[in-house]
């Protein structure tokens, strides 16, 4: 595979385009037939999906796509730039999104409010797209704001007391990383006159004016990867949204800060820059803490979904850590880990929301039968939290290795050790609600949910996108070529060039 | 070995032979028929013996590069060939054996399903090429071998299990760190390439070393990591013990070749091995030694074993080239331990199995109704205790030799009292033995068991297992020579020596036999002690265990620190110094397992904390345990709250929460019927005074009373507070026998009273950990507006020095 053919094509438009389409869709045919809107809603994400796969084949051939649009804003085009990267991340995001739409048609079957949460569904997805697809910071941040503010939908969508709540801290947090990204565009296009992602680095030199607008980045992604101490609306926001809502805030919708802050380390600033000032050190040392506050938070809650929001502050923690080692191999498993943790937290997700929708449990430690009772999407959870540990051959255990290779590469042991204590503080967190499903049968006479000991597993449309998730996370390890692993590198090895 | 079928058919087939139990782990996840399933798990060993052996070749390598990242290695020596048959052989016995022992058990297809999938684990482990392969088949054996712990389900198994999964994990995750470091270094982890790769000393090397010794000590079970041994095997079935003894112990022992005689040949690490083997046959041999259960009995001689092999390993590095005595030999007994040590699981479990007794002086007079069980148990206890014509006597020989070698060479006195320290353990070995096999088969006891002979199926695989160690007993020169010869290969050994010394070595010869004969008496000396401490009821006092003395106050300082640490973080008004004293009152519940599941460090913590908070509790001497409650009852100093007074019960080793189907497991006092109907057995036999009698009488009847109450009166709340109902009932024993009620109306009512407070109790704290996070503790949450004010006023900042740079 080689780097650096470019070759202009409006397919990446296309592909950001058909969910806004379909939202319109689903707007005009939901009022009719809730059938109609189910096959419309499909159809929006796996269209998007395909024609988002379909992409790989030029980037496996090497070629980046472009695409400019002059809309209004002159200079500034809105632009598309698919390269490994891009193509990587959004493939996976755009997979997850379909599995999600699917499992949330009987998951929200009879919840209040559907003819809001299928437009907004759909249409975040292409906003988070726009994000990772886009070709520079100025279509960055306009969709990096569509996604975030159509996402506090997601958050308030219960409509109770504690989902506005959690919905305001979710603005208000919004708004602070909008206008903190803001601050570091315009600083950029002062600095460099560009806002072109697709060099190496573009602000010419290491100033106090590019040191603050690093810093005006750094608070504003971190606010929405959940970096320690900006992460406080991340474990009130997941647990009150809807469980695929959840899925997809954190398996996807935090890695935009997380990509956001590859983009600005790697392309904006550029490598040397970055070797030279040192400034990610900053950000390495708060994830470092990010990595073992969100398991240490993690092991003390009861609530399910809290847990695992917690957990995915820890492993944003490890995911930040990989881009700012600054090392081949660190990037690589940033990048890899990015993608595994958004297959294993979704997994994890949506069978939380299956578990909830069966039993009505929300407990860790209520959960005690839930194994007999519901196997399989037992099993999924199951491996989704072996992957969380980090045991082979699992994803999570190949992201680990290339993380902490990356760290010794850096010269910085210290960071192997802290990935390790994660994981045991992981395992201490995810064995428990396992052990107790499958192995633990519920205390006598407290028949709170039905038989927990007979087999009642929830519907096949719900189980088949948690399965195909769950076995996605072994499939891709097991298979002769790694093909996430591969691309992760290859990206990680674009982004050092010099 | 000149081999008939290419490299490409052997790969194949090594393939075959690992995956082969996979394949039929997963065919059983569709048939859940027990019948069914076990011979489609025997089929699979078959076919994975078949080849194994078939596959035999000097130049099989199997290699798929970017596996995970890394490699995957699959390349063979003899060593992991011969383990490889060997753990197939003895799996193909435990897994028929269990046909007999699981068919009536719950979940029997869930054991095979693990336990062949473990099996892929273990062949992986012993065929892999590289160190990166046998980790991850080390770890996938790890978690497949944990429901073989859980299997029964009890409290004690899940005590058992807890700390099985979370040591195992912390023992990979320290593995891990060695593989990270020696990788980066090396690029490679190849074991051709890694021969002295760590023999330099440097701190790096210390950590890779010190890292990886740890994770296979913990596997291989040796002193100061030892504690999971005693309650895992217990906990096991038996064919799970078996397993868990005889092989996947044997993968650590595995791994701490491969460390010592390929990567770090040095003499300190020779001398550190021998040291901590010396600990471990010696603490191994003394608690046996004292153990009233027979499955404890055996595990304790499990971590003795260890020990044994880790002298011979230790004795043999110190030699470096020359050691072929101590590697060899220890070697050789990895072959016989697996042999006997399994062999005596199962026959024990088939005692359990037929008798549901584990005690052993509970047990007698057996040999006449299982005269075959009798006849494999005499044996392996033969070979254990390493008389001659039994098959531990060449290895525990030549162990033995590996000391007073190392002695005679080096002129160094400190071997010569590490070879008495030996003799003493061995001694040891013997008294425990005889203890074992008298009780058990030959006391003149009535046991009221009147069952019949054993199955056929049984029958027939005891007498192959008897006859195989018959054999090596029998000929120790030619097993030597034609199978621990070749599969020693991997050792760093001089051969010319190996030759001279060892080849044709007369087994049978006067120094030997004289030898082995003076550990014998020893043992018998040793045997007549046991006797004389049982009589006056001596026992190993209740604090003399490394869970008391060290594993918890380790764990209980974590817990403070931990809960130190989240406390400073989440409160902002208190500093380190009061967090630290909060976090340890509120980190302390957890670990005594006794109060409040639903607090701030939370039940993960206590998930994993509960499991190492308890001692287990066994062979209560009855008249004692009476006197302890008794006595509790009379203290003058009433301390009136029930925890102190449950402290103090577990403390003692009296009591402990169990679940309610853990009734039929005698050696526990489960619930309060349980434990009602023991003490008032023991009152029928031990003299007591009217007043202690009647006060018993009325506790208990009150007990029973509210049990059947207690039942009707369970709330949805109940549900995630499983010893709820029992810690309630003992709070009737402390009220009652500290004398606040007097009238069985007065019990009635403040019983009440108290199932009002504790649920009361307990709702605020579900309520205040459903706040978890957002409560009143939460800095962060309590600071957020002021998180949003700074914020605002750094971008306000931001833009005045850029619009000021402009």
């Amino acid at each position: 595979m080689v780097q650096g053919v470019e070759t202009y094509s409006h397919l990446p438009g296309l592909v950001v385009l058909i969910p806004i389409i379909f939202t319109a869709l689903v707007g005009i045919f939901q009022k009719k037939s809730f059938l109609l809107r189910n096959w419309i809603f499909i159809s929006g994400t796996a269209l998007t999906f395909a024609v988002m796969a379909f992409l790989g084949f030029f980037v496996l051939r090497g070629e980046t796509l472009v695409a400019n649009y002059l809309v209004a804003m002159y200079p500034f085009t809105i632009t598309f730039r698919v390269d490994t990267l891009s193509f990587l991340i959004a493939v996976v995001a755009a997979g997850v999104w379909l599995l999600a739409s699917i499992y949330c048609l009987q998951y929200l079957k009879d919840d209040h409010a559907p003819n809001r949460y299928f437009p907004v569904h759909v249409f975040t997805l292409a906003g988070a797209l726009g994000v990772f697809l886009s070709g520079n910071l100025y279509t960055f941040f306009l969709f990096y704001e569509v996604m975030a503010f159509s996402g506090y939908l997601f958050v308030i969508h219960a409509e109770t007391p504690e989902a506005f709540k959690a919905g305001s801290r979710y603005l208000m947090v919004t708004i602070l990383s909008g206008i903190l990204v803001f601050t570091g565009v315009i600083i950029t296009y002062q600095l460099a006159g560009t806002l072109d992602l697709g060099s190496l680095g573009i602000i010419p030199d290491a100033n106090i004016v590019s040191l603050i607008a690093f810093v005006a980045f750094i608070i504003g992604f971190g606010f929405k990867a959940g970096l320690f101490p900006l992460h406080t609306w991340l474990p009130a926001a997941h647990p009150v949204a809807p469980s695929p809502a959840s899925a997809l805030l954190s398996g996807i919708l935090i890695k935009t800060g997380a990509y956001g802050i590859i983009r600005v380390t790697y392309n904006v600033y550029g490598i040397e820059m970055m070797q030279d000032t040192g400034w990610p050190t900053i950000l390495l040392i708060f994830a470092a803490i990010t990595t073992i506050y969100g398991s240490m938070a993690a092991l003390v809650q009861d609530n399910l979904k809290r847990r695992l929001a917690y957990s995915s502050i820890s492993q944003i923690g490890y995911i930040l850590m990989g881009g700012a080692l600054l090392t081949e191999r660190g990037l690589a498993g940033d990048i890899f880990h990015i993608v595994s943790h958004a297959t294993i937290k979704s997994t994890l997700f949506l069978t939380a929301g299956a578990i909830i929708t069966k039993t009505g449990i929300k407990y860790v430690s209520q959960m005690a039968g839930v194994g007999r009772k519901m196997p399989y999407t037992m099993g999924a959870f199951t491996l989704a939290a072996l992957a969380m540990i980090g045991i082979p051959p699992l994803n999570g255990f190949v992201s680990k290795w290339a993380l902490a290779l990356g760290a010794l590469d850096a010269g910085q042991p210290g960071y192997a050790v802290v990935l390790l204590i994660s994981s045991m503080l992981n395992a201490l967190y995810y064995l428990p609600i396992v052990i107790l499903a499958y192995f633990r049968k519920p205390e006598e006479g407290t028949v709170l949910y039905g038989d927990m000991l007979r087999y009642d597993e929830v519907r096949a449309s719900m189980l088949v996108p948690i399965l195909i998730l769950a076995l996605s996370l072994v499939i891709f390890n097991i298979l002769p070529v790694n093909l996430p692993l591969v691309l992760a590198e290859f990206s990680a090895r674009a982004l050092f060039q010099h | 070995m000149v081999n008939a079928i290419g490299p490409s058919m052997q790969n194949a087939l090594l393939i075959t032979a690992i995956f082969a139990p996979l394949l039929a782990a997963g065919a059983l996840f569709k048939i859940r028929v027990f019948k069914t399933g076990h011979k489609l798990a025997l089929g699979a060993i078959g076919i994975a013996i078949g080849a194994v052996i078939v596959a035999l070749g000097e130049s099989i390598e199997f290699i798929w590069e970017g596996f995970l990242g890394v490699r995957f290695v699959l390349a063979p020596d003899y060593m992991g060939v011969f383990l490889a048959i060997m753990t197939l052989g003895l799996w193909f016995f435990y897994t028929l054996y269990s046909f007999d022992y699981m068919q009536k058990s719950h979940n029997s297809t869930r054991f095979l399903f693990f336990s062949l999938i473990s099996l892929t684990g273990t062949l992986g482990v012993f065929l892999a090429g590289d160190l990166f392969t046998m980790f991850v088949f080390f770890e996938i054996m790890a978690f497949a071998s944990f429901p073989l712990v859980i299997h029964e389900e009890t409290q004690e198994a899940h005590r058992a299990g807890k700390q099985y999964i979370y040591i195992g994990v912390l023992g990979g995750l320290t593995i891990l760190l060695g593989l990270f470091l020696l990788y980066h270094r090396l690029g490679t982890l190849m074991y051709g390439e890694l021969a002295g790769a760590l023999a330099g000393g440097t701190t790096v090397d210390l950590i890779i070393i010190g890292g990886m010794l740890l994770g296979f000590a913990i596997k291989a079970g040796l002193v100061p990591v030892h504690f999971w041994v005693p309650q895992g095997y217990v906990a096991a079935p038996a064919p799970g013990s078996a397993i868990l003894s005889a092989v996947l112990k044997k993968c650590g022992v595995f791994g701490i070749i491969r460390l010592i005689f390929l990567m770090a040949p040095t003499l300190t690490f020779g001398q550190v091995i021998l040291g901590f083997g010396l600990l471990t046959m010696v603490l191994g041999s003394l608690l046996a030694f004292f153990e009233h259960n027979g499955k404890r009995i055996l595990a304790y001689s499990s971590v003795s074993q260890a020990g044994y092999i880790m002298v011979g390993l230790g004795g043999g590095a110190i030699m470096a080239e020359t050691g072929v005595m101590g590697g060899l030999g220890s070697f050789y007994h990895v072959l016989n331990h697996a042999l006997f040590k399994g062999s005596l699981f199962l026959a024990m479990g088939y005692i359990f199995l037929r008798t549901k007794e584990l005690n052993i002086y509970r047990l007698g007079n057996l040999w006449r109704k299982m005269p075959v069980t009798t006849i494999l148990a005499v044996v392996s206890a033969a070979g254990l205790m390493g008389l001659p014509l039994f098959n531990g006597y060449p290895s525990k020989t030549m162990i033995h030799h590996a000391l007073t070698f190392a002695e005679s060479e080096t002129q160094m006195v400190i071997y010569g009292y590490a070879e008495t320290v030996f003799n003493i353990g061995a001694a040891g070995t013997t008294a425990y033995c005889i203890k074992l096999i008298y009780n058990v088969f030959f006391a003149p006891r009535e046991t009221g068991f009147s069952g019949e002979k054993e199955k056929p199926l049984v029958q027939g695989i005891f007498i192959a297992l008897t006859g195989v160690m018959l054999f090596i007993g029998l000929f120790p020169t030619f097993t030597m020579e034609s199978i621990i010869f070749p599969a020693a290969g991997a050792f760093n050994l001089d051969w010319e020596f190996v030759d001279y010394k060892l080849a044709g070595y007369h087994f049978f010869n006067a120094y030997d036999l004289q030898g082995a004969f003076k550990i014998f008496l020893m043992g018998l000396g040793l045997t007549g002690l046991n006797l004389f401490l049982v009589k006056k009821k001596i026992d190993l006092p209740r604090w003399v265990s490394i869970e008391k003395l060290f594993i918890d106050p380790v764990i209980s300082g974590l817990g403070a620190i931990l809960g130190a640490v989240y406390f400073f973080i989440n409160n902002r008004l208190m500093g380190f110094g009061g967090a630290l004293v909060e976090g340890y009152k509120k980190g302390l519940p957890f670990i005594t397992h006794l109060d409040g599941y639903v607090d701030a460090i939370g039940k993960g913590t206590d998930e994993l904390f509960s499991g190492f908070a308890l001692k287990v509790t066994e062979e209560q001497d009855k008249r004692k345990l009476l006197e302890i409650i008794l006595d509790y009852g009379n203290k003058e100093e009433k301390e009136s709250d029930l925890q102190s007074f449950w402290d103090w019960l577990t403390g003692e080793g009296v009591l402990q929460p169990v679940d309610k189907e853990d009734v039929d497991s005698r050696d526990f006092i489960g619930s309060v019927e349980d434990f009602s109907k023991r003490v008032a057995k023991m009152m029928e036999e031990e003299d007591l005074s009217e007043k202690e009698k009647n006060r018993l009488e009325i506790l208990f009847s009150r007990l029973m009373a509210l049990e059947e109450k207690g039942l009707s009166r369970e709330s949805v709340e109940e549900k995630s507070y499983p010893h709820f109902r029992l810690v309630q009932r003992l709070e009737g024993i402390f009220q009652y026998l500290t004398g606040n009620i007097q009238t069985v109306e007065g019990l009635d009512k403040e019983q009440e009273k108290i199932g009002r407070e504790q649920k009361k109790r307990k709702e605020d704290k579900k309520k205040a950990a459903a706040d978890a996070g957002w409560g009143k503790w939460s800095l962060l949450n309590l600071n957020f507006d002021m998180i949003i004010l700074a914020v605002t006023l750094v971008i306000a900042v931001i833009l005045l020095v850029f619009f000021a740079q402009i």
